[in-house]
């Protein structure tokens, strides 16, 4: 570059620098054997993140219920985040979850937004011809006290939630069109380390339905996935998922979402085995359309997001990798042909931006460097009615 | 100016000398003090992955099991387990609970700045194998055109169908079979010409059909497995590397680990 300030190589590296760099390599030499300097690590081969071809064209989708959760919220790179829905629609999914924490886009303070990233994922999801179903949770440090988690929301700070639903939602309205109101909120973990607590989520889902009807009267508002779980009442870790759903009617929630989301998880079980109050199946997701049905919510649509079968052999509740293929594809047709009520299915996950190294690498549909695994080779083919 | 030259080089002879012998001179490893001390190895491991580790009537067996012991008696030391969940592991080895884990564990790059690695001491890669006597086929790339057997929805059926999506576009994968065994039984029968499988299904499946395939190097796929320990356990993880490079030149690594093909 012409007329840059910048120090040419060459002037670098000319003659006079020569004794230069044979002090330099004789000090390394001497730090060398003198084992000032670590040892190299163990020998290995460590993939270089690379964005792989795609794999085909959008295939012709048999069953319009079929998605995925993805998992963008650490993944910065714009290229990855195009690709990731791309891939999503080869698969033949039509439908995605995405996480979009409020502590992310409003992370200082109430005044201020950063949607630089919520922008990139609405963007390439509408791109690709994906529906995003949108969760919104995570609280910022500023409407919490400093010794809660993120999960942790007052009923002061429902109105700041309220505030942010409706920014969100004026934003992206025309672009999204489903809001998940929080996640899992019947664990303690996932309501701030208390016990869970029906009615003030009741509560706080009325805030969040009124601001997002506000900015856009079409929004679906959306009931939280609850965690399937067996915990009886009382419990401090969690409560049961059909118990919970049933104390939100009870706590007057019915008018304030228009549709339920559910989390689906086979665990060691096959998405054939039938449905019962005490298991934790795929099929829970009928015992909690019933308890909708029972509260003459039944009109209301379920969608699953999140649920599936994890392949680790390190795992006790992961099957063969064959099962978890087989499961997949039954699944999603289980949803397809016998859950009129159900209008998509969105597994658990697509993709990690990088490797766990514990059996949760075992719940993707691709590896963080986009190889298609055999599961999403599978999903493809029944999606072009190839299986 | 031949004084100074001379100077010069006097003083960097007297550096050569320092350096040489402060390469002698071990860094303070209080790990590997603390074990000799205390007279014991505290190993962790998530026993629940056999054939590398598991519980027999609460008692630890398995590969790893054995290295951890030929490791403590190379210290010097009694070794003592402890079960710790999968997910846990890397932080009992940060509380100081255990002085390393050995329990199947892939190399993290990420990793790599709070914990020393050891040299490889198992490669569970997935693996090209074939029918004894076999010699069309001696790597992957003599794959062109061949039926390859692998298990449905496992890592090898992944790398397969990418094999065959982009280097190797005329091999035929067959993902027809539900175990690594039940693929490696059709290349037996001839119905496949190659598998792709992981080594230790393999290694397994060359026990138990004495002389009917052969596993071939290198592996397809890279995935070692390594001993975790501490950065700072300098001392530490060189007498480990000392004693997985003695057992792998004296062939006991490969006995260790089931390993009965080169």
């Amino acid at each position: 570059m012409q007329g840059s300030s910048v120090p040419s190589i060459k002037s670098r590296g000319g003659p006079q620098a020569r004794p230069y760099a044979i002090l330099v390599a004789l000090a390394v030499a001497l730090l060398l054997v003198a084992g000032f300097l670590p040892a190299l690590p163990a020998p290995t081969v460590v993939p270089l993140p690379t964005v792989t071809p795609t794999v085909g064209l959008p295939p012709v989708v048999r069953n319009e219920k079929i998605g995925l959760h993805t998992r963008l919220t650490d993944e910065p790179d714009h290229a990855r985040i195009t690709e990731e829905f791309k891939m999503l629609r080869e698969m033949g999914g039509t439908w995605a979850t995405e996480f979009f924490p409020w502590s992310y886009i409003q992370p200082s303070d109430p005044g201020r937004y950063d949607w630089e990233h919520a922008d990139l994922v609405i963007d390439a999801a509408q791109a690709a011809g994906v529906t995003l179903l949108a969760r919104l949770d995570g609280v910022p440090g500023w409407a919490r006290p400093a010794d809660r988690t993120w999960k942790y929301l007052d009923a002061e700070h429902y109105a700041d939630y309220g505030n942010f639903v409706y920014a969100f939602v004026s934003r992206y309205k025309g672009r999204v069109s489903h809001y998940i109101i929080w996640n899992e909120p019947n664990t303690a973990a996932e309501w701030g380390q208390r016990k869970p607590d029906p009615a003030a989520y009741a509560d706080l889902l009325k805030v969040a339905y009124t601001r997002a009807k506000e900015a856009d009267p079409t929004a679906i508002v959306m009931l939280a996935g609850l965690a399937p779980n067996l915990e009886r009442e009382g419990s401090n870790l969690a409560l049961n998922d059909l118990i919970y759903l049933d104390k939100l009617y009870d706590a007057g929630a019915a008018p304030y979402f228009d549709a339920v989301a559910v989390h689906s998880y086979g665990l060691k079980n096959a998405p054939d085995d039938p449905a019962a109050p005490d298991k934790l199946n795929f099929a829970r997701t009928e015992e909690l359309y019933s308890v909708m049905e029972r509260h003459g919510d039944g009109a209301k649509q379920v969608y699953v997001t999140e649920g599936g079968w994890n392949d680790s052999p390190r795992w006790s509740y992961g099957v063969k990798p064959f099962q978890r293929v087989e499961y997949t594809v039954r699944a999603y047709e289980k949803a397809r042909t016998e859950w009129p009520w159900c209008k998509a299915v969105t597994l658990w996950a697509s993709r990690l931006p990088s490797p766990a190294y514990t059996y949760f690498d075992n719940y993707t549909f691709l590896t963080s460097d986009f190889i298609p695994k055999a599961v999403y080779l599978e999903v493809q083919k029944y999606a072009e009615g190839q299986r | 100016m031949k004084w100074a030259l001379n100077a010069g080089i006097a003083l960097l002879l007297v550096l050569v000398g320092i350096g040489l012998w402060a390469g002698q001179q071990r860094p303070p490893d209080r790990y590997l003090d603390d074990i000799i001390s205390r007279g014991t190895l505290r190993v962790g491991m998530d026993p629940t992955y056999p054939p590398f580790e598991s519980l027999r009537d609460s008692k630890p067996e398995g590969r790893d099991v054995d290295l951890a012991r030929a490791i403590a008696a190379d210290l010097g030391v009694q070794v003592e387990f402890k079960a710790l969940a999968l997910d846990t592991l890397y932080d009992a080895l940060a509380d100081r609970q255990v002085d390393m884990l050995v329990s199947a564990l892939p190399f993290i790059y990420e990793r790599q700045k709070e914990i020393r690695y050891s040299v490889p001491y198992y490669q569970a890669g997935q693996v090209l194998v074939v029918r004894t006597g076999e010699t069309a086929i001696k790597s992957v790339d003599d794959l062109r055109g061949k039926r390859v057997g692998v298990e449905l929805g496992s890592n090898a059926d992944t790398e397969a169908r990418r094999l065959a999506r982009t280097r190797l576009q005329t091999m035929q994968v067959r993902p027809d079979y539900h175990a690594a065994a039940d693929a490696l039984d059709a290349l037996e029968r001839g119905e496949v010409d190659a598998c792709i499988a992981d080594n230790a299904s393999a290694q397994e499946y060359a026990g138990q059909h004495t002389g009917a395939i052969a596993i071939l190097s290198p592996p397809v796929t890279d995935e070692p497995f390594v001993i975790a320990m501490p950065v700072l356990a300098s001392g530490l993880a060189e007498r480990v590397d000392a004693t997985i490079n003695r057992l792998r030149a004296s062939g006991e690594l490969a006995a260790i680990m089931g390993e009965r093909t080169p």
